[in-house]
């Protein structure tokens, strides 16, 4: 029988018996085989199982079985029978039968526990789920454990400063790539390059369709052979075609070709002309996210003798390779570290700084730099779950212990009749296992909500979203939590029992003792709940202060977006700056547009700039890294609401044969000109990007700082260069609009169309979504979290709730007399009250204490906001405070809610 | 004694009177399915099948393991002396009530027979 099948069948027909019911399955499901076909036979078998499970768990049919199973009946030549059943499972399905029964006479206790135990398991199995993906499960290639990343590394900057053991890798030169395919510690090593295609005008404009431009060992290295077509041919990586050849990814081949087989030959029919399609990829293939966040629908064979590839400062391919037989991941780091070190002796040329510090080379376990920094988060994310979980088994050792108490004169009895100690801890075991069962039921389906949620909101903070699924392992895991907890929860009133206690437990003593582990248990799940509320708290506050910060310019009412001023049919000998002017005339004439300017690069989006700039003095060969260079029009600091602390805007003089100027930012001028030197009018010296000449340009203003790239980076030092004296083939226009973005987009993009129909717009979008996207990771982890505090102060102050409610309850005699004797209600409700507060408080102390120790690891996901901020401690405290009494306050009610003549009757 | 039989019950005692010592759970599966055509659950069959033994209507033993089952046993039935009365009075009662009615109940069911 398929696996599948045999499992439902094992998990619906058990019992006495079920063994002869499975095998005749079996032998029918073998005996269809041949008649029917395995796909009819299979789907008759699945008929048959479930039929068969609707008659086995009939009314009266187990009772009947159990009669039955007592042995065979009699063999007809008289031989032996073989007896079945009748061992001590027997006994255990009659105390779960028994336990069933018992807990449905107590509806509420029962659904406490199994919604306590399904929130942890569920919370648990939700996120495990995406850890077992995301960090266990290997990469969907062929022996993907083999697989690297391999890219250059800067001088000083070698190791991530996010994640352990992994190198910093960017991309890699097209010249210094074909040394590195010689190394012996790879069999394969493959580049990619990613391009775009455009295609022509569908009625929704000219569309960029994301393309990839891949070395010959690129497939090889994946082990990715083609559904239809061929691969490309060696020759085709050499020569240098118009109508070269294409290969289509499985998705753009079913959505722009309709599946079509008859596609091979056929042009792309890109806006280009040119591609002829020798292939389409096999479904499933999607390119490593390392490479390339979207898999592309196009790819063309990298040809490496193009002149675009000459330059070995053009670091423009990720590299993946695959690991020779015995080679290591550290094996590979020794040979690429040679190989660097020899490069740059020889080609020192874009391989060596000007400070005469080269770059180097690095590998990286494909999975790990997939996963990289992310895996911390996540494990972080693992451990909240756990704790969550943490609670929910105290919860419902809390609640069967106190059930365990009530039931003290039942097992009692039990036992004065001569069950053995072993008979009642059955007894009381069997009641969890039936409660976890249950609640790992409702766990799992809490996990698959769970999974989808997680799965939509994580989307844009967390690698592999795609490929999480709640699967039969995790549900494997899940049962087993589910059970392991329930037992855990179990095991503590049944092991009382064991000890004997149980009879002590009727005295006063035994009570009392009772009342004291129980206190434990609750103040041990507030502590929980105040160490997961500081954590969310920590990250909240983080975000807020996020949010909160300046940054920098006016975003509200802003739109942008993003084209190349390169297009067919352009005026002949236009500048770029040229096309700036036409591009922003077009938009400054959409109606709704209220002003508008351009820049090279917007806020919130990391500057694709970094020119090299020298101080007044500096000598030609000083390394200065990470400045950031801007290219803008007149009127941009205006758009942007940005100030000008000195000196002056750009103006129509600053073009291109007047003397070269440049503002500078509040941080360049901390940077440079700490001790009050004169700023303005100081002379800077830059790469001209053009003639890789250096050029002298006049310092005319300076600016204030804006966020670069997202508000958690302090802004980097920063240059300012006219649109007019600088030549940026990407514009980025800013727009002051009146009326919603979503009014806009429509209008620009038509006013767009008149400069071009040709060149795609992109990006187009409000500054504020802009800024939004950058903190949906932020966000996530507070919300993430949050949820898990929340839950966990639910379950905490339940547990509170319920253990006060019995504890009153079982005091009514004794508070009835206290009553009788004069005792003010006042008093009593204030004796209940202040017992929740000690609970309570020892609580908070525990969980802060707990939240001091655990909190250090939200370190580096925080802004402005240390990982024992005193707002968010405290605030976890005063919440914890406020619920905690406000779940009292019901049990402490009904403590003076008692009549004590009537409870005096009852003696 | 007891109730009288239910269909599926007589249906079971002759399939078992059919396979003499070859009967158990499958084999009455597919005896049934042979004569009549229909496909009874073997969780249906064995849940009759007990119900019956508990009135002492068939007897049962364990036999042999077989490869095609996956190594599980299969449990044979006979049908008892006490079973063959039982089945033989109620499928009598049937018997002596519907002589020369079946023609008229077919025409009252607006069908030829088929």
């Amino acid at each position: 029988m398929p696996a599948a099948e045999r499992l439902l069948a094992g998990l619906l027909i058990r019992g006495p018996g079920a063994d002869f019911v499975v095998g005749d399955l079996a032998e029918g499901w073998h005996h269809d085989r041949s008649g029917l076909g395995a796909r009819r036979a299979r789907r008759r078998l699945r008929r048959r199982i479930l039929a068969s499970a609707r008659a086995w768990w009939a009314p009266g049919a187990w009772r009947a079985r159990r009669r039955a199973a007592r042995g065979g009946s009699g063999r007809p030549d008289g031989r032996a029978v073989v007896r079945q059943g009748g061992d001590g499972m027997g006994g255990w399905t009659g105390d779960a039968r028994y336990a069933v029964r018992t807990l449905i006479r107590r509806p509420v206790l029962a659904l406490g526990v199994v919604l306590t135990l399904g929130l942890g398991v569920g919370a648990t199995t939700a996120i495990y789920s995406v850890v077992d993906t995301v960090l266990l499960r290997p990469l969907d290639y062929e022996d993907a454990g083999r697989l690297v990343a391999v890219g250059t590394t800067f001088p000083g900057r070698e190791w991530s400063a996010e994640a352990d053991g992994l190198m910093h890798l960017a991309g890699t030169s097209y010249l210094n790539f074909v040394e590195f395919e010689g190394a012996r510690a790879f069999e394969a090593l493959g580049g990619l390059e990613s391009a775009g295609v455009l295609m022509p005008d569908q009625g929704n404009g000219p569309e960029l369709v994301t393309a990839a431009r891949v070395t010959e060992g690129f497939f090889r290295t994946l082990r990715v052979s083609p559904a239809l077509g061929r691969l490309f041919h060696p020759e085709e990586y050499v020569q240098g075609e118009d109508a070269g050849p294409v290969l289509l990814s499985h998705g753009a081949w079913t959505r722009r070709f309709g599946a079509d087989p008859g596609v091979l030959g056929r042009t792309l029919g890109s806006a280009g002309g040119g591609g002829v399609i020798v292939g389409v990829l096999p479904p499933g293939f999607e390119t490593p996210e390392v490479v390339a966040a979207h898999t592309p629908e196009f790819w063309m064979p990298l040809q490496g003798g193009h002149p675009r590839y000459a330059s070995r400062g053009r670091r423009s391919l990720i590299l993946i390779g695959r690991l020779a037989d015995g080679a290591t991941v550290n094996d590979a780091r020794a040979e690429m570290t040679a190989l660097a070190d020899r490069l740059a002796a020889d080609h020192p040329d874009g391989n060596v700084y000007p400070d005469g510090s080269h770059f180097g080379a690095g590998v990286n376990g494909l999975l790990e730099e997939t996963v990289g920094p992310s895996a911390r988060m996540l494990v972080l994310f693992l451990g909240a779950a756990g704790l969550l979980l943490l609670i929910a088994v105290l919860n419902a050792t809390t609640l069967l212990t106190a059930r365990a108490l009530d039931r003290s004169t039942e097992l009692g009895v039990r036992m004065a009749l001569g069950a053995g100690s072993a008979r009642v801890v059955r007894l009381l075991l069997a009641e969890s296992v039936v409660l976890s069962v249950a609640g790992g039921a409702l766990g799992a389906l809490v996990g698959y909500a769970g999974v989808e949620a997680f799965v939509r909101y994580g989307q844009a903070s967390l690698p592999r979203m795609d490929e999480v699924a709640v699967d039969a392992r995790v549900l494997a895991v899940t049962l087993a939590v589910a059970l392991a907890s329930g037992i855990a929860a179990g095991l503590l009133p049944a092991l009382r029992v064991r000890r004997g206690t149980l009879a002590g437990l009727h005295a006063r003593g035994g009570r009392e003792a009772g009342t004291r582990m129980r206190n434990a248990l609750v103040t041990l799940q507030l502590a929980v709940a105040v160490l997961l509320l500081s954590g969310a708290g920590v990250l909240f506050h983080s975000f807020v202060a996020l949010r909160s910060a300046d940054p920098g310019f006016q975003p509200a009412g802003l739109m942008s977006f993003q084209m190349g001023v390169k297009r067919p049919g352009a005026p002949e000998g236009e500048e770029t700056w040229q096309a700036w002017d036409r591009i922003l005339e077009e938009v400054r004439a959409t109606p709704g547009v209220t002003a508008a300017a351009a820049a090279s690069n917007v806020p919130f989006q990391s500057p694709s700039w970094a020119p090299r700039v020298l101080l007044p003095g500096e000598p030609e060969d000083t390394r200065r890294d990470g400045v950031a260079g801007y290219v803008v029009t007149p009127g941009y600091l205006d758009v942007l609401g940005i100030p000008l602390r000195q000196g002056r805007d750009f103006t129509r003089t600053d073009g291109p044969d007047g003397p070269w100027v440049a503002w500078v930012n509040e941080a360049w001028v901390r940077e440079h000109h700490p001790t009050d030197t004169e700023v303005l009018g100081s002379t800077l010296r830059m790469v001209d990007e053009a003639s890789q000449e250096w050029r002298e340009i006049q310092v005319v203003g300076v600016v204030g700082d804006v966020v670069q790239s997202r508000a958690e980076e302090g802004a980097r030092p920063a240059v300012y260069l006219p649109y007019t004296q600088a030549d940026w083939p990407l514009v980025q226009p800013l727009m002051a609009v009146a009326r919603p973005p979503e009014v806009m987009a429509p209008e620009i993009r038509r006013s767009v169309a008149r400069f071009s129909g040709m060149v795609p717009v992109q990006a187009l979008m409000s500054l504020e979504d802009r800024i939004r996207a950058t903190r949906t990771s932020p966000r996530f982890h507070a919300v993430l979290l949050g949820t898990f505090a929340a839950v966990a102060l639910l379950l905490a102050s339940a547990g509170l709730y319920a253990s006060l409610a019995h504890a009153v309850g079982r005091r009514r005699r004794e508070l009835g007399i206290r009553m009788a004797l004069g005792a003010r209600r006042q008093g009593l409700r204030g004796m209940v009250m202040l017992q929740a507060a000690r609970t309570a408080g020892l609580g908070i102390v525990l969980g802060l204490g707990g939240a001091l120790l655990l909190n250090r690891t939200l370190r580096g996901y925080l802004f402005e906001v240390q990982p024992d901020d005193p707002v968010a401690l405290t605030g976890a405290a005063a919440v914890l405070a406020v619920v905690a009494l406000a779940a009292a306050y019901l049990p402490a009610r009904r403590a003076t809610s008692v009549d004590p003549a009537e409870v005096l009757r009852a003696e | 004694m007891g109730r009288a039989l239910g269909e599926m019950e007589q249906l079971i005692l002759f399939a078992l009177v059919e396979l003499g010592d070859e009967a158990y759970g499958a084999a009455v599966g597919r005896a049934i399915e042979a004569r009549t055509g229909r496909d009874v659950s073997p969780g249906a069959i064995y849940t009759a099948l007990d119900r019956m033994e508990t009135r002492g209507l068939v007897a049962s033993w364990v036999g042999e393991p077989t490869p095609e089952r996956g190594g599980r046993r299969r449990k044979h039935y006979r049908v008892t002396p006490e079973g063959a009365v039982e089945l033989h009075r109620s499928v009598r009662v049937i018997q002596d009530m519907s002589e020369g009615l079946l023609a008229t109940v077919e025409a009252l069911a607006g069908g030829d027979g088929t």
